[in-house]
């Protein structure tokens, strides 16, 4: 079958301190349309690796394509516009005074009209059951709230791709299931996702695809 | 250990006073920027790695830069510089508070750096050795690396900011305020947040139990030390004396 790529690593290093390599010499490739799942023990590398498919980190070796850009030549925020990133701590990416704004942000900065981007967060309000939230201050949430918050506010901007950090960290089975009808319905529509996870069981109804992270490089690739 | 790295950290506590003094009380321009490029040379002083540090602190200048443009915006003294059907946007006296506002914020800022080159535990045993309380000595620790809490926070609503696709290059001047303006509040709450979760872990380990407290590190004051607060101290006194001086023969004559 013949697959798109959407991202492209080749040979990345990355180093916090110059001295120990957290990525070493990693070569990877995420396709369009398929799930792939990052596994593996704490340490292995997989939240650094996130942030450096995302230009959020820099490598000191290696290149990224990002549906065949290179990503030296793109800026963070037009990598934003194609991939939606959720972090492991949701509070590090909540930014304005109240869930409604953090939702429709990204819409009004791209000059959308006032009733699509009122359309668009009403929708999210509703998907992620947080609607009675709205004018609530973000950072006062409680983790899973933030979390439901930062995945309505990445995907109201409809991404081509998207990377998400342990989403499922401080998320009750109920809203687990909530998430996974989400990802089923977006996987349908032909997007691509890498999921950075240890919940066996979201692993299990997700994945297309598991890559085994071991000190900073993919140890082993299972398929299903 | 080369002999800057090693001294002591109640002189450059003693140090970022003086040049804090400094940079509260005067309020000519061309002092302020003496007293900055005094900072400077500070830092190269005692090695502080000015490249990481400017890194650091990029978004927190920039930061500083816009309120300054707020507040001359905002500030009505002075002659008209630019006026807008006869509303006035700026004056001399506003962009005057302004150069004042940034040079003051910026040797508060790099003289800063100079504590980056203690730990917290340092600075709390120094201001202990000092007499002053353990609670007082390490509020005022807390408080010193809160500038650095507030510009990491800073730098994630950046990275969150752009990861929403929106380049604040390519925003109009408007736009690019209103962006500015909104972050404000939640990144400071978010640094405040922090400090509050810190401070309450402290508080879950123990903190202030026993009323005695032991401490393996004892910091010891050497000549060059002495040496290097007589320095610094004789010069922020010549620096204010002169100031002064210089007000008083704008009053008076």
């Amino acid at each position: 079958m013949d697959r798109k790529i959407a991202i492209q690593a080749d040979d990345l290093v990355f180093s916090y301190d110059k001295k120990i390599n957290i990525i070493n010499k990693l070569s990877l490739s995420l396709y369009q349309g398929e799930t792939t799942v990052l596994t593996g023990a704490n340490g292995s590398g997989k939240t650094t690796l996130g942030k450096l498919l995302l230009k959020i980190f820099k490598p000191s070796m290696g290149i990224i394509h990002i549906f065949e850009k290179n990503i030296e030549s793109i800026p963070l925020s037009h990598i934003g516009q194609k991939i939606g990133y959720c972090f492991q701590n949701p509070g590090q990416q909540l930014f304005t005074s109240s869930v409604e704004e953090e939702i429709s942000f990204g819409l009004k900065y791209r000059g959308e009209s006032a009733d699509f981007i009122h359309e668009v967060t009403e929708s999210m309000l509703n998907l992620f059951e947080i609607k009675h939230l709205r004018s609530e201050f973000p950072l006062n949430l409680s983790w899973g709230e933030k979390r439901r918050v930062v995945l309505a506010a990445a995907l109201a901007l409809n991404p081509q791709y998207l990377i998400l950090d342990e989403p499922t960290m401080g998320l009750d089975d109920g809203r687990i299931n909530i998430l996974n009808r989400v990802l089923d319905n977006l996987r349908n529509k032909g997007i691509g996702m890498l999921l950075i996870s240890h919940n066996q069981q979201f692993i299990e109804e997700n994945a297309n695809r598991i890559l085994l992270m071991n000190r900073g490089n993919v140890e082993n690739e299972f398929c299903k | 250990m080369s002999s800057v790295s090693n001294t002591d950290p109640r002189t450059k506590i003693f140090i970022v006073i003086c040049i804090s003094f400094l940079a509260v009380s005067i309020s000519a321009a061309r002092y302020l920027f003496i007293v900055l490029i005094g900072s400077f040379l500070v830092l190269l002083f005692f090695r502080v790695n000015i490249v990481h540090f400017a890194k650091k602190t990029k978004i927190l200048l920039s930061m500083v830069v816009f309120i300054a443009l707020m507040q001359s915006i905002f500030t009505s003294f002075g002659e008209p510089i630019i006026q807008i059907y006869g509303w006035i946007l700026m004056t001399t006296g506003g962009v005057f508070m302004a150069i004042q506002f940034i040079l003051r914020m910026m040797i508060i800022i790099i003289s800063s750096g100079l504590l980056s080159t203690c730990s917290s535990r340092e600075i709390i045993q120094g201001l202990v050795q000092w007499k002053l309380p353990y609670e007082v000595a390490f509020m005022a620790s807390m408080g010193i690396s809160f500038l650095p809490k507030f510009s990491e926070e800073l730098r994630d609503a950046m990275i969150a900011v752009q990861l929403r696709g929106v380049d604040l290059k390519e925003l109009k001047l408007k736009q690019k305020i209103m962006v500015y303006v909104s972050l404000l509040q939640p990144v400071v709450a978010g640094a405040v947040l922090k400090s509050k979760a810190i401070s309450m872990s402290i508080e879950m380990r123990g903190f202030h139990t026993y009323q005695n407290r032991t401490s393996y590190l004892i910091l010891r004051l050497k000549g060059k030390d002495y040496g290097i607060m007589l320095i610094v101290g004789a010069l922020t006194v010549i620096i204010m004396i002169q100031y002064l001086y210089s007000i008083s023969s704008f009053l008076f004559f």
